[in-house]
C-alpha cells in the first residue's frame, strides 16, 4: 500500500490514527508529514463536520462510496474548494469488530473546476446567443451533440428538444440532404463551411410536415486550449422569403421579356398592316385624295388599337369598335342605329371589323345612304340559335339613300370586307346591292366568336 | 409545265397583310395560293404539286410555326423554294433550312417580287 500511486490511507484504532501512502501525501498539502500518525479528527479538523459522519459510519460497519464530495478545505492557510471521489471501507479485527477503516481517494478538484468553468462558459454563451436574430447552435464532439441552441434556432427546427442529442438523432429528416456530411467534414478537417441559399427540407413546426426552405449559414470549428477541435458553431439566417422574392423577381423579369417580345411583335404586325393598307391605297393618280383616304384608314386602325389597349389586348367590345370606326362618318345621331348584345371580339377581329366599318361608312358617305339627308344605316348583330351551333350574324343594312349602283370594279374596301373580315371571323361575307340600299352580311358559325360566353355575359 | 405562271403559296395568318401581298403577286403575274397557317399550307401542298415557292410568316397559330413549316417543306418537297419572313428579331437564321431565304418584316414588296422572280425563274 505504501508504494502505490493510488492515494490511500487507513485510520486505525479508537483514535482513528492515520497512516497514508505517498500518493495521498499531496492531498494533505502542508499537513504532510505532520499528519502521519495523527488522529483523523485532528488532521481533518477543518472538514470534520462533513467527513466525520462518513467516518463514523465506517466505524459502525457501513462502507461509503462517493463520486464527488466537495470540501471547503484549508490549504496553505487559505480555505479552498476541493473535490474528491473516494471509498471508505470498514476493516474488521479477528473478533469481527471494526478495528479501523481503509480509504482509497482521488482528488478530482481540477476536473470539477474545469467542468464547472466550462458550464459557466456555456451558460454565458447561451445567454449571449439566445436573443440573436440569426439562428445559432453549438454542437459538441465528433457526433455533433447539441449543447446550445438559441431562440431563432429552436424556431427553425420547430421547437424540438434537441439538447444532448446528436444531430442525427435530433434532426433525422435531413438525412440524405448532405448536412451531416458537411458537419463531419468541418469536424475532421477544421475547414469552415459557408452555405449560401442552401435548400433544406426541414420539419419547422412541431409534428408538422417537411417544409422547403433556403438557408445562409456557417459551420465553424471550435477549438480547446490545446488546439483540438471540440465542436462546431452553427450560425445562419433563413432566407426562404428572400429566395421567394428573388424567384418572383426573376419570373417577373421573364414575363417582362415575354411582354417586350410580344409588344415588339405587335408593333411589327401593326407596321405590316399599315404597309398593307398603304400598298392597297396609294395606287393610281389622284394622290391627294388617296392620302386622305390612307389617313382615315390608319385612323380607324388606331381607334381600334386604343380600344384594345384599354383591355391590354385581350378583347374589345364589338359595340365600342363599331362606334369608334363610325365616329368620323356619322352626320347625326339618328342616321345610324346600332342593335346588338354585348359581344367581345379578339384583337384580330376588332382590327378587321374597325377597318371594315370604316370602308362601309366611307362608301355610304360617298355613294350610299349617308350621302343624302334621308338615308339611314341599321347595324345589327345577333346569334341565330337555329342549327346545331349558334350562328353569329352581323348586318350592315342601308336604306333610304339614292338609287343603288353596282360598282364597276372591286376596290380595297370590298376586298377587305369579303376576304379579311371573313377570314378573321372564320366566316362568310356577302355584299348585296339591293334597290333600297346596300346590305352586307357576315355569318360565322365557328368557334371564333364565343357565343356561350357572350350569351352568359348578357344574362 | 402545266401552267405558264409560277405558283406561289403565301402562308400568313394576318388576313390584311396576306391580302396585300397576294394582290401584288397576282398583279405581277404569279398564280397565288393562300393559307392562314402551316396546317392549311401542308394540305394545299399535298394537293398542288406545281407549287414553286412557299412564302411563310414565322409566328402563326396552330401546331407549327413558319420555321417548322419551312423544315417540313424542305424535307418533303425538296425542289420548292422557301422564303421566310418575320417581325421577330429573335429568329435565328440557322433555324431556317438550307437554301431558304429570310426577309425581315415589314418587307418591301418590290424587292420581294424580284426575289420571287429570281427563285422561280
Amino acid at each position: 500500500m505504501l508504494t502505490s500511486q493510488q492515494p490511500m490511507f487507513i485510520a486505525w484504532g479508537p483514535d482513528r490514527t492515520m497512516l497514508y501512502n505517498d500518493g495521498y501525501a499531496p492531498m494533505c498539502t502542508n499537513r504532510h508529514p505532520w499528519a502521519l500518525g495523527k488522529p483523523f479528527a485532528e488532521v481533518w479538523a477543518d472538514i470534520i463536520a462533513d467527513v466525520g459522519p462518513i467516518m463514523d459510519a465506517a466505524y459502525a460497519g457501513v462502507p461509503t462510496y462517493m463520486d464527488d464530495i466537495e470540501f471547503q478545505m484549508v490549504r496553505h492557510g487559505r480555505t479552498v474548494e476541493t473535490h474528491f471521489s473516494f471509498g471508505y471501507t470498514p476493516v474488521h479485527d479477528e473478533n469481527d469488530q471494526v478495528a479501523g477503516m481503509f480509504c482509497t481517494a482521488l482528488e478530482i478538484t481540477a476536473e470539477v473546476v474545469a467542468a464547472k468553468s466550462r458550464t459557466r462558459e456555456l451558460d454565458r454563451l447561451r445567454a449571449l446567443l439566445e436573443k440573436a436574430p440569426s439562428f445559432m447552435a453549438v454542437l459538441h464532439g465528433p457526433e455533433h451533440r447539441f449543447e446550445i441552441t438559441n431562440a431563432a434556432y429552436r424556431q427553425l427546427i420547430g421547437h424540438r428538444d434537441v439538447i444532448g442529442k446528436t444531430v442525427r438523432e435530433a434532426l433525422p429528416e435531413i438525412e440524405g440532404q448532405g448536412f451531416y456530411e458537411l458537419l463531419d467534414g468541418v469536424y475532421s478537417t477544421g475547414q469552415t463551411f459557408i452555405g449560401r441559399s442552401m435548400e433544406i427540407d426541414l420539419q419547422q413546426t412541431p409534428d408538422g410536415p417537411l417544409q422547403k426552405g433556403f438557408l445562409n449559414f456557417v459551420y465553424q470549428p471550435m477549438y480547446d486550449d490545446a488546439g483540438q477541435i471540440t465542436g462546431i458553431f452553427v450560425e445562419g439566417n433563413d432566407v426562404t422569403d428572400l429566395k421567394g422574392a428573388e424567384l418572383a423577381l426573376r419570373e417577373a423579369m421573364s414575363v417582362q421579356d415575354t411582354l417586350t417580345g410580344e409588344l415588339q411583335h405587335r408593333i411589327k404586325n401593326s407596321l405590316a398592316m399599315v404597309g398593307a393598307i398603304a400598298s392597297q391605297t396609294l395606287r393610281g393618280e389622284d394622290i391627294a385624295d388617296r392620302r386622305a383616304l390612307f389617313d382615315s384608314r390608319l385612323s380607324a386602325l388606331a381607334t381600334a388599337h386604343d380600344i384594345l389597349t384599354n383591355s391590354t389586348w385581350t378583347t374589345a367590345s364589338l359595340r365600342d369598335v363599331v362606334e369608334g370606326a363610325l365616329a368620323p362618318h356619322i352626320p347625326s345621331e339618328d342616321r345610324v342605329t346600332l342593335e346588338g348584345i354585348e359581344i367581345d371580339l379578339n384583337p384580330k377581329q376588332a382590327l378587321s371589323m374597325a377597318l371594315a366599318i370604316h370602308e362601309l361608312a366611307t362608301n355610304a358617305a360617298k355613294y350610299g345612304a349617308l350621302s343624302t339627308s334621308e338615308g339611314r344605316v341599321l347595324i345589327s348583330w345577333e346569334f341565330d340559335p337555329a342549327g346545331e351551333k349558334p350562328v353569329f350574324l352581323f348586318k350592315w343594312a342601308e336604306s333610304g339613300g339614292p338609287p343603288v349602283v353596282v360598282p364597276s370594279r372591286t376596290g380595297f374596301g370590298s376586298r377587305l370586307i369579303t376576304k379579311v373580315l371573313a377570314a378573321d371571323f372564320e366566316g362568310k361575307v356577302s355584299v348585296e346591292y339591293r334597290p333600297e340600299g346596300l346590305l352586307c352580311v357576315l355569318r360565322s358559325d365557328t368557334g371564333c366568336v364565343t357565343p356561350d360566353q357572350n350569351l352568359a355575359k348578357r344574362a | 409545265m402545266a401552267h405558264s405562271k409560277p405558283i406561289v403559296l403565301v402562308v400568313e395568318d394576318e388576313a390584311l397583310v396576306r391580302m396585300a401581298i397576294v394582290d401584288r403577286l397576282e398583279e405581277e403575274g404569279f398564280l397565288v395560293l393562300e393559307a392562314a397557317n402551316a396546317d392549311e399550307a401542308l394540305k394545299i401542298l399535298v394537293n398542288n404539286l406545281n407549287v414553286r415557292l412557299v412564302f411563310t410568316d414565322v409566328d402563326m397559330p396552330g401546331t407549327m410555326n413558319g420555321i417548322k413549316l419551312a423544315a417540313a417543306v424542305r424535307d418533303r418537297w425538296p425542289p420548292i423554294k422557301i422564303v421566310v419572313t418575320s417581325g421577330y428579331k429573335h429568329v435565328k437564321l440557322d433555324e431556317i433550312p438550307a437554301q431558304a431565304e429570310f426577309v425581315p418584316k415589314p418587307y418591301n414588296a418590290d424587292r420581294l417580287i424580284n426575289a420571287f422572280r429570281r427563285l422561280t425563274d
